[in-house]
């Protein structure tokens, strides 16, 4: 299994002409170098050898082959930088070029310290996620990205380059993976206290299992009756002060600050890739969000141990 | 060789000694200067009730605080108060100047908050955790001293934000 989070493992069109790129400056520079290091031994050899023969120092007279030597160095300077503006020329194009299968529009949002995705349905609606990105293996996504309050970047290195995320204005990448598997995206500009746990969950799936996912994440939460402990969680997040942060769709929580809670069940991890998604992660989280996350925007609020253990069952039964 | 310093024991540890000095006062002149108005309070221990007075221990920390007030200011977008109070909280008081109804200390201002107003303030007790309400108070206190040029700068920052249920997307 390749790096979950490695751009020399690349799992997407974008990230392999990059790596393309890479690869031909890996080349050249380092055929230069050997060059550059014969030419430094040979230097000290000829002077020890000078040295041997005579103890004072000596001028040589010029070398013709060596004039020669150096103006076909020139040469090959020029050619191997030509080589590589070409290159990158060519590798930008190709970035920039619109794909034919374009079908996908994602909106990513940065925020202090979590990712907010959202996507269009092919009925048009917008359906709200956040911190875990599906995308459908062999078709381009065109993910628009943008930021609530600070410069963040957005950063799934098997998937594509950066790609900066400022307030107040749309930057747009294109992703078309390749790879069927789990990676890790990150932030990746310095974004404040949290931005070490400012990372997400990248899923890339065929297309018929993206299609299913989609449909799922576009569902409302099924109300729960059957476990009382998760009848109860219900009504401790609906209808408490998590509702004022957190939408629930198909409950009375509506809230817009905060993730989107509707299938946070389904979710891999917790808080942007804090901590691994379990009950007793989602319970320490509610409880006590900035002893897992100092400087968190997400309060504590004050709840019985049994309403934190009864919010965090529902919460997990939210697939 | 001239005399260098540190050549015996006893004068590298004068050095050392004279290099702890400076570095003391350095430290110490800072905190004279006055970034205690921006000193932030991340731990996990946070107020969990209402201010007691004008003499609360609490107060000091959130009354005159940068970091608070900042804070305080994006949970005001965030729960929606500019819906009745505009962003900037200038309807229907005008909480840029210090003629707070009810009092413009940290103490008052809670109270208007937590429990509401009978002008038509609702109470927010039961919907926000205290430690916010202690921000939002301590962000309406800074308000009657934010002058216009600061006042569209925090604008501009909390553009961007959700409020209340409300959000159609990060400014573009
Ligand atoms: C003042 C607004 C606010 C309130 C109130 C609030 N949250 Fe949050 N919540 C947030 C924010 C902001 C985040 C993102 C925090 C981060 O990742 O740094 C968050 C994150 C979460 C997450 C992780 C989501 C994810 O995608 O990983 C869960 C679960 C959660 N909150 C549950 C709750 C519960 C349960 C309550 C009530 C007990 C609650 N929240 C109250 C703002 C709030
Ligand atoms: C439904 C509309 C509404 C919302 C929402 C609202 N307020 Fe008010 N608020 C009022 C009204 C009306 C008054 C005047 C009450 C009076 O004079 O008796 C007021 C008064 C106040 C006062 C007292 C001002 C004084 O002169 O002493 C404070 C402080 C305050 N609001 C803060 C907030 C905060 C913070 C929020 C968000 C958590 C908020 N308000 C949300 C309508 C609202
Ligand atoms: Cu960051």
């Amino acid at each position: 299994m390749s790096p979950a989070q490695s751009a020399l493992f690349p799992a997407a069109e974008q990230a392999a002409t990059q790596f393309d790129v890479l690869t031909l400056m890996l080349w050249i520079c380092g055929v230069m170098y050997l060059v550059v290091l014969l030419f430094v031994a040979l230097a000290i050899w000829r002077g020890a050898r000078a040295r041997a023969a005579a103890d004072s120092p000596v001028t040589e007279a010029a070398d013709p082959t060596l004039s020669r030597a150096l103006a076909i160095w020139s040469c090959v300077v020029v050619l191997g930088l030509t080589a590589l503006v070409v290159g990158s020329f060519f590798a930008d194009r190709s970035l920039a070029a619109a794909r034919d299968r374009e079908t996908l529009v994602i909106r990513a949002t940065g925020q202090q310290w979590w990712w907010r995705f959202a996507y269009r349905t092919p009925g048009g609606a917008w359906v709200e996620t956040a911190n875990e990105l599906h995308l459908p293996a062999g078709r381009t996504a065109r993910v628009e990205v943008g930021s609530t309050d600070v410069i963040h970047s957005f950063w799934a290195p098997p998937l594509a380059g950066k790609m900066d995320v400022i307030p107040g204005h749309a930057n747009v990448l294109d992703l078309t993976p390749q790879r069927i598997g789990w990676y890790r995206g990150t932030c990746g500009e310095f974004c404040g206290l949290q931005h070490a746990h400012m990372a997400f969950d990248v899923r890339v799936e065929s297309p018929a299992d993206f299609d299913r996912w989609l449909a799922a994440q576009a569902t409302p939460a099924a109300p729960q009756s059957g476990d009382p402990s998760v009848a109860r969680g219900q009504v401790v997040v609906t209808q408490g002060q998590c509702a004022e942060c957190h939408t629930i769709r198909g409950t009375a929580a509506a809230g817009k600050a905060g993730p989107d809670l509707t299938h946070i069940g389904s979710r891999r991890s917790i808080a942007a890739g804090t901590l691994p998604m379990s009950r007793g992660g989602l319970e320490g989280w509610i409880e006590q969000p900035a002893a897992l996350k100092p400087g968190t925007n997400m309060p504590a609020v004050s709840l019985s141990p049994s309403d934190a253990d009864a919010a965090s069952a529902y919460l997990l039964s939210l697939k | 060789m001239g005399r260098g310093l540190g050549t015996s024991d006893d004068e590298k540890w004068r050095l050392n000694l004279s290099r702890v000095a400076i570095a003391l006062a350095m430290a110490s002149s800072l905190g004279a200067w006055g970034c205690d108005s921006e000193k932030r309070t991340v731990d996990a221990t946070a107020p969990v009730t209402a201010p007691t007075g004008r003499s609360d221990p609490r107060l000091p920390a959130y009354a005159d605080n940068k970091f608070q007030q900042s804070q305080g200011g994006l949970y005001f977008t965030w729960y929606g108060c500019g819906q009745c109070h505009s962003q900037s909280a200038q309807r229907p008081q005008n909480f840029s100047t210090a003629n707070f109804r009810y009092g413009g200390d940290i103490p008052f201002l809670y109270q208007s908050i937590a429990d509401g107003r009978a002008g038509g303030m609702p109470a927010y007790k039961d919907r926000v955790p205290a430690q916010q309400i202690w921000q939002m108070a301590s962000y309406v206190k800074s308000l009657p001293k934010t002058n216009q040029y600061l006042r569209r700068r925090e604008d501009l920052d909390q553009k961007g934000q959700p409020t209340g249920t409300t959000w159609s997307g990060a400014v573009r």
